[in-house]
């Protein structure tokens, strides 16, 4: 099983490096010129501008550049970002300030999503009434392809314009309000996902309790009413009250909109592996046996189709991460990515590489934990070390 | 050269006129039976009315721009008003007078706000757009494009997915793992991001500044010799290379594995036939229909990335829903309020449509893969 995981680790490094090669050749190849020739209104003359390129290695072959790019990020360096007076922030530094909202929307969101798309999925693939997983169905079509800025557009002028549930400056932080604030806007959105995910821990962890213990899961209507339960206790608990209502005021509209957008692709997957799992022996089985419908659904049919589910999930991280970008463009949300679109704008090479790299590292890291979890639970590969169940 | 003993061809000149009778009717049967599989196929497709609803807007997106014409060759005599691009209604332009009852302090700037202006008539059964077009007429117009930009995805997809996982699954060892891992690196690549560094490349061109910044370092300008749009064709194609080396591939490659392992490819194999031999005459055929599954899904993504491009004011291409609703956005300021007349229809569309194409695929996908029909019911 180790022999199985380095490999895969090493085939994801290589996969990684192609990555970062396709990405750098590709962005500086297609953008015209270079981050010099953006600034040529302050700069006349090509001796100033020759000067600034040699400054920031410019003038270097493009291979050069990659090279000694590269040889940072395996020091876990992202490099510098480029501007005329010199001494350009970090591109760590600057990461560090705008990855913290995007981890808010994406890791709550994409975990919602993921339960949402699960659940309807399950219950629209097994034996439903037509009417009911058709209607599931388009509709998780609809929200799939629909036009991410035209959404989160939409759900603005609903919530804000005509609902009025955000009056004034939906988009916005209040300012009076952190102006002296006891804690970072930063600090505390990270502080916030970590929360949601230890309570969902936790719920799952009851969960757990109770299957071992009186071998059934909870009701789901509890399960929800203690997550939410959860996580207003520890609102309440906090000293942060006013910053964490503010922020989650904020956040909501690029997170109705990201959940929309992410539990489609997993409901229909799920939907074509509960059709896929009713062939089974194991099904008629349990059936046999004399076991409940909703037993045979959730236990036997359920478990099995949740793997493909996940690995599929998993292989569209870099989509999703492509809808947060999307979205947060749209709704003006002060993350990746419209850092991703100011650096592509301005050719600050090492500020999208940084995010871009972001991006692939995500998705790279998510399908490791997968191939672990995979060869934990599937004794081909726990046992054999043949690689028959790997990913895809 | 020796001549090797070969079960599957017959030496020319050497068949007798029966031989070629039967050589007749044995192409006569595998057509037939060609067809009853097309038959039953599409017996199984109807049975899934989603995928049937896909196949009839597709049919009705596909009519639009016959719609188009036909409009503009008899309703719309004044065919100059209804100009997708360059037409607008000169009794809606000049702005006449808002109605009495509306008190003047209320108009922010006199008889520029007028309200009704963009609202459905017979004239414009969609309404007019903020600049006073006919939203129905680039509508329609706009179809061609998102067939287009679809289309050539799709095909390119094809063509790249099933190159990879042929030359993978025939000859595995080192070419499987090389391509595999450039298939893996283009998997963490998401097509839109990627295809948003091709935008702005297009866009920094087309500005007037990169063009006085070009002049003044070289001399002579850039217009002369580089194209100002983004040909919906060329962006098909970068999209489906990028699609098609990712995820297709990879689907393709493990569904291509398992026909190579098959014994009829193994007796193919002992019995002399080569790579091409086997490549084109049993993996490719295999690996078709389950291509034609992610051929329809890349329509999906290449329309709405097309359009997302669009929508960033990044796709200057102005036959094109996106652009449609970037407009609206862009000249948002002229009307009172928000242009619903000229956001709404696009914004349906390029969902209408990107939705079609992935209703068909799941109806393909039950014909390819039988395990996902759903069961007959015993009642």
């Amino acid at each position: 099983m180790s022999r199985y995981l380095l490999k895969r680790l090493l085939s994801g490094i290589v996969a990684f490096l192609i990555f970062t090669a396709i990405v750098f050749f590709g962005f500086n190849l297609l953008l015209p010129f270079d981050y010099v020739t953006t600034l040529s209104l302050f700069l006349p003359g090509n001796e100033a501008r020759e000067a600034l390129r040699e400054e920031l290695g410019l003038n270097l072959p493009l291979w050069r550049q990659y090279f000694l790019w590269l040889g940072h990020l395996v020091q876990g360096d992202f490099g510098q970002e480029f501007s005329m007076g010199g001494g350009g922030r970090s591109v760590t530094e600057i990461l560090k300030h705008t990855l913290p909202p995007t981890l808010l929307v994406f890791a709550t969101g994409s975990g919602l999503a993921f339960v949402v798309g699960h659940w309807l999925g399950k219950v629209s693939g097994w034996r439903a009434s037509r009417w009911l997983s058709g209607s599931l169905t388009l509709g998780s079509i609809a929200a799939y392809t629909a036009f991410p800025p035209w959404l989160a557009f939409l759900l603005t002028f609903v919530l804000v314009d005509w609902l009025g549930v955000f009056p004034f400056g939906a988009t916005r932080l209040r300012d009076g309000l952190w102006r002296d604030a006891p804690i970072d806007s930063n600090t505390l959105m990270i502080r916030m996902t970590l929360v949601v995910w230890g309570v969902a821990a936790a719920v799952w962890l009851i969960n757990w309790v109770s299957r071992r213990w009186r071998r059934r899961n909870l009701p789901s209507i509890l399960s929800i009413a203690l997550f939410v339960g959860g996580l207003g206790l520890a609102w309440w608990l906090s000293e942060y009250g006013p910053y964490i209502s503010d922020i989650a005021r904020v956040a909501v509209i690029p997170f109705v909109t990201f959940v929309l957008l992410a539990f489609g692709d997993t409901l229909l997957i799920m939907q074509a592996n509960m059709l896929d799992t009713q062939h089974e022996l194991y099904i008629q089985t349990a059936r046999a046996k004399g076991l409940s419908e909703k037993e045979v659904r959730d236990r036997h049919a359920g478990r099995n189709a949740l793997l493909p589910a996940l690995s599929r999930f998993v292989v569209n991280m870099p989509y999703l991460l492509t809808a947060i970008v999307i979205i947060e463009h749209a709704t003006e949300w002060n993350g990746i990515g419209n850092l991703l679109f100011g650096s592509i704008y301005n050719q600050n090479t090492y500020v999208y590489m940084g995010v871009l790299v972001i991006v692939g590292l995500v998705a790279l890291v998510a399908r490791l934990a997968l191939d672990v979890i995979y060869a934990a639970l599937d004794p081909r590969i726990r046992y054999g070390g043949r690689e028959k169940g790997s990913v895809q | 050269m020796t001549e090797r003993p070969d079960a599957m061809t017959e030496r020319p000149g050497t068949m007798s006129s029966l031989d070629l009778r039967q050589a007749a009717a044995r192409r006569w049967y595998q057509w037939a039976a060609s067809l009853r599989r097309l038959r039953e196929g599409w017996q199984i497709f109807v049975r899934n009315r989603i995928a049937v609803l896909g196949l009839v807007l597709i049919i009705m997106f596909g009519l639009f721009p016959l719609i188009h014409q036909g409009l503009r060759s008899t309703v719309w005599e004044r065919a100059a008003i209804y100009d997708p691009i360059y037409g607008f209604d000169a009794q809606l332009a000049p702005h006449p007078a808002p109605p009495s009852w509306i008190p003047a302090e209320w108009l922010p700037l006199e008889n520029v706000h007028r309200f009704d202006q963009n609202r459905p008539s017979w004239a414009h059964p969609l309404g007019t757009d903020t600049l006073g077009r006919d939203v129905l007429s680039n509508l329609l117009a706009s179809t061609v494009t998102s067939f287009v930009v679809g289309v050539t995805a799709a095909l390119v997809t094809a063509v790249i997915g099933i190159t990879f996982a042929a030359l993978s699954a025939y000859y595995r060892g080192l070419i499987d793992g090389f391509l595999t891992h450039i298939s893996d690196a283009f998997l963490l690549l998401p097509p839109p991001i990627f295809m948003l560094a091709v935008g702005v490349y297009l866009q920094t061109e087309r500005t007037v500044f990169t063009e006085i910044v070009y002049r003044s370092i070289t001399g002579n300008g850039l217009s002369d010799n580089v194209k100002l749009i983004l040909e919906p064709m060329e962006f098909g194609i970068i999209y489906g290379i990028i699609a098609g080396a990712g995820g297709a591939a990879i689907v393709l490659r493990s569904h291509g594995l398992k026909v190579r392992a098959m014994s009829f490819v193994e007796a193919s194999f002992v019995s002399g036939a080569g790579a091409r031999h086997i490549i084109r005459k049993h993996l490719i055929p295999h690996m078709v229909p389950l291509a034609g599954v992610y051929m329809l899904v890349a329509v999906t993504g290449a329309v709405v990335s097309y359009s997302f491009l669009a929508f960033f004011g990044l796709n200057p291409n102005p036959l094109n829903w996106g652009t449609m609703i970037y407009n609206a956005f862009a000249y948002r300021g002229i009307g009172s309020s928000t242009p619903w007349f000229a956001l709404t229809p696009p914004a349906i569309a390029i969902s209408l449509f990107a939705g079609s194409f992935y209703m068909v695929s799941r109806g393909v996908h039950q014909v390819v893969e039988p395990r996902l029909r759903p069961l007959e019911r015993a009642e």
